[in-house]
C-alpha cells in the first residue's frame, strides 16, 4: 500500500473510532447497555466472517469456539479458583486448540460436509455441557464469578476498544495476500492449490485466527454478563445473529458484519417497542431477508459503490 | 537428455472403467510431446494424475528422478509441474493482473508479510501471452481466446519446469495459434518441456517432437506426428475409420 492510501485509511479508522467514543455522551444509559452487546456480536460476526466469509466454507458451529472459552474461563474460576486474568486468556487459548483441533479432521472435505460437521459439534457440546451438571451447572448454569468492569459506561469503553482492535487486525489480515488468498478460496479452491499454495494450510490458519477472535469475545462477552447458561453461548439464535449481520453487512469484508452487528441489533431493539413477542422475531427476520434480496453483496458493497461513484 | 517426467505403469480406475491403464510414457528436457487420442482416451485423467489432483490405483509417477506419488498438488507445482485446465478457470472476481499474480503469492503465513510477485514480471509474462492490453480489466471481458492464453500465463507465473497444457489451441484463431507456438518453442529452448493434449493436429504438427497417442487409458502409438497418423489401428483409434 502507498504511504498516502495508508495515512487515509488510518484516518478513517480513528475518525470511527473517534466517533463513536462520543457516543455516551448522547445516548441514554439502556441504549448504551444495547451498544455493548453490538459491539460483542460484531466481534462474533467478523471473527466468522475471516472464516467463513472469506473461504466460503460456511460454518454452522461458531457457537462451539464461543462456548468452549467462555465455559473453559468460568469453571477454572469457579472450580480452581483461577483469577480472572490467566482464566481469559486460557478461555482463548481453549478455543484457538479445541477450534484447530476439531475442525482439522473436517478441512479436507467442502461444501455442505463441513457444515453439517459443524453444526453437530456445536450441538454436541451443548448437550455435553448440560449432562454435565455438577460441573457446569447443567441448564441453569454458574454465576455469581466476577466481571471485567461495572457500570455501562466503563463496558462500553471497553468493548468498543475491543471491538475495533479486533476489527482492525482482522480488516488488515483481509487486505494482506493472506486474504486475497482465503478469498481466492471462496472463488475456486482447485485454481489455489494448483498455483502451487497449500490450501489446507490457508483454511487452517483462517480458522485460527477465526477461534482466537472468537474467543476473546467470548470470554469478554461471558464476563461482562456475570451469568453462564447453555443459553447465553449455545442458542441457535445467536449462531443466526452473526450469520445474518454477515451477511446483510457483506460477506468476506470484516467491516460489513461490524457494521451488520449493528444493523440487526438496532433493528432488535428497535422492534421491541413497535412490535411485541413473536412479530418483533418475524418483522426482523422480514427486514434481513428483504435487505439480503435487495442487496445480496451486503450494505458495505453498497457503501463503498456510493463512494466510488461519487468521486 | 534428462528424463523430466516418467510414468511407469500408472492406472487408474473409475467404477468399472479403466480410464488409465498401465502406461508407460516420459518426457524429456527441452521437449514437446502431445497428447493425443479421441474423446474419453483418459488424456485429462492423465494430467489429473500428474497434478495429483486423483491418486493412481497402481504405477509410479518420477519427476525429476523423485518418486511424487505422495505429493499433494501444491508440492508438485511447487517443484516445477504446472497445467492449464481445459475450461478455462479465471478467479471471475480478480482482474487479469491479479489472476496472473495468484501463481506468485508465498505460501501460508508468509503470505501476511509478503506481498507476492513483482509487477515487471506480471507485466513480462503478460506481454509473452499477448495479455497487456486486458491487465487491469476482469475475466468476464475476455475472448476464449485470451481466458486460454491467461491459464498458459498463470502456470508460467508459477515458474515451471514442465508444463501440461490442456487444449493448448481450441477457441483460437489462427494469429493467436501462431503467438502460442512461436511462445512454447521460445520456452523450450530455455529449458521448458510441456506436454500437450489438442485435436488441431495441424497446429500441434507445427511444435511437437514427438506424440504419444492413447485410446481407452492404454498407449497406442508413439512416435514422430507424420508417422504416427498414417498407421492404420490409430487411424481407426482417432478418425474412427
Amino acid at each position: 500500500m502507498r504511504e498516502t492510501a495508508l495515512k487515509k485509511i488510518a484516518l478513517r479508522w480513528i475518525i470511527a473510532f473517534a466517533v463513536m467514543s462520543l457516543l455516551p455522551f448522547f445516548v441514554p444509559h439502556g441504549w448504551l447497555r444495547v451498544l455493548i452487546i453490538a459491539n460483542f456480536l460484531a466481534i462474533f460476526a467478523m471473527s466468522w466472517d475471516i472464516m467463513s466469509g472469506y473461504t466460503g466454507y460456511i460454518s454452522f458451529g461458531h457457537n462451539f469456539l464461543l462456548g468452549i472459552s467462555a465455559y473453559a474461563s468460568v469453571l477454572l474460576i469457579h472450580h480452581f479458583d483461577v483469577p480472572l486474568y490467566l482464566s481469559m486468556p486460557i478461555g482463548v487459548l481453549i478455543a484457538a486448540v479445541g477450534g484447530v483441533g476439531f475442525v482439522l479432521p473436517t478441512l479436507r472435505v467442502r461444501g455442505p460436509y463441513f457444515t453439517l460437521f459443524t453444526l453437530g459439534l456445536f450441538i454436541l457440546f451443548e448437550r455435553i455441557m448440560i449432562t454435565l451438571g455438577p460441573i457446569t451447572g447443567g441448564t441453569r448454569g454458574l454465576f455469581g464469578f466476577p466481571t471485567v468492569l461495572k457500570g455501562a459506561v466503563p463496558n462500553f469503553y471497553l468493548t468498543l476498544v475491543l471491538v475495533f482492535a479486533v476489527a482492525f487486525a482482522l480488516w488488515y489480515l483481509g487486505q494482506t495476500d493472506f486474504g486475497r488468498v482465503l478469498n481466492a478460496i471462496r472463488l475456486d479452491e482447485d485454481v489455489v492449490e494448483n498455483s502451487g499454495l497449500d490450501t489446507t494450510r490457508f483454511k487452517l490458519l483462517s480458522f485460527l485466527m477465526s477461534s482466537i477472535a472468537a474467543g476473546i469475545g467470548a470470554v469478554f462477552f461471558i464476563h461482562y454478563l456475570g451469568a453462564l447458561c447453555p443459553r447465553s453461548v449455545f442458542a441457535v439464535f445467536l449462531l443466526l445473529n452473526i450469520i445474518i449481520a454477515s451477511v446483510i453487512g457483506g460477506m468476506g469484508t470484516i467491516i460489513g458484519p461490524f457494521m451488520g452487528a449493528y444493523i440487526i441489533t438496532i433493528i432488535l431493539e428497535g422492534l421491541r417497542a413497535v412490535a411485541p413477542g413473536p412479530w418483533r422475531i418475524a418483522t426482523y427476520a422480514a427486514i434481513g431477508l428483504i435487505i439480503f434480496i435487495l442487496r445480496p453483496r451486503g450494505i458495505f458493497f453498497e457503501i463503498q459503490r456510493l463512494f466510488r461513484r461519487r468521486r | 537428455m534428462a528424463k523430466v517426467i516418467e510414468t511407469r505403469g500408472i492406472s487408474k480406475r473409475f467404477g468399472g472403467i479403466t480410464a488409465v491403464n498401465s502406461l508407460d510414457f516420459h518426457v524429456e528436457e527441452k521437449e514437446i510431446v502431445g497428447l493425443i487420442g479421441p474423446n474419453g482416451a483418459g488424456k485429462t485423467t492423465v494430467f489429473n494424475l500428474i497434478m495429483g489432483v486423483l491418486r493412481q490405483d497402481s504405477g509410479d509417477i518420477i519427476f525429476n528422478g523423485t518418486n511424487i506419488n505422495n505429493y499433494p498438488t501444491h508440492k508438485r507445482v511447487k517443484i516445477g509441474i504446472a497445467r492449464t485446465y481445459q475450461i478455462p478457470k479465471p478467479l471471475k472476481e480478480w482482474t487479469i493482473f491479479e489472476n496472473i499474480r495468484i501463481s506468485m503469492i508465498p505460501d501460508g503465513i508468509k503470505s501476511i508479510r509478503r506481498i507476492g510477485g513483482r509487477e515487471e514480471d506480471i507485466r513480462r509474462i503478460a506481454k509473452e501471452t499477448g495479455l497487456t492490453e486486458y491487465l487491469e480489466k476482469y475475466p468476464d471481458e475476455l475472448p476464449i481466446g485470451a481466458l486460454r492464453r491467461l491459464e498458459l500465463a498463470r502456470a508460467l507465473a508459477n515458474d515451471p519446469k514442465l508444463i501440461l497444457i490442456d487444449e493448448a489451441f481450441a477457441g483460437m484463431t489462427k494469429e493467436e495459434i501462431d503467438v502460442i507456438s512461436e511462445l512454447l518453442k521460445k520456452k523450450r529452448k530455455e529449458g521448458m518441456s510441456f506436454i500437450i493434449i489438442d485435436h488441431n493436429l495441424e497446429a500441434l504438427a507445427n511444435i511437437v517432437d514427438r506424440v504419444i497417442v492413447i485410446h481407452l487409458g492404454r498407449k497406442l502409438a508413439e512416435g514422430k506426428l507424420q508417422e504416427i497418423i498414417k498407421k492404420e489401428d490409430v487411424k481407426k483409434a482417432y478418425l474412427g475409420e
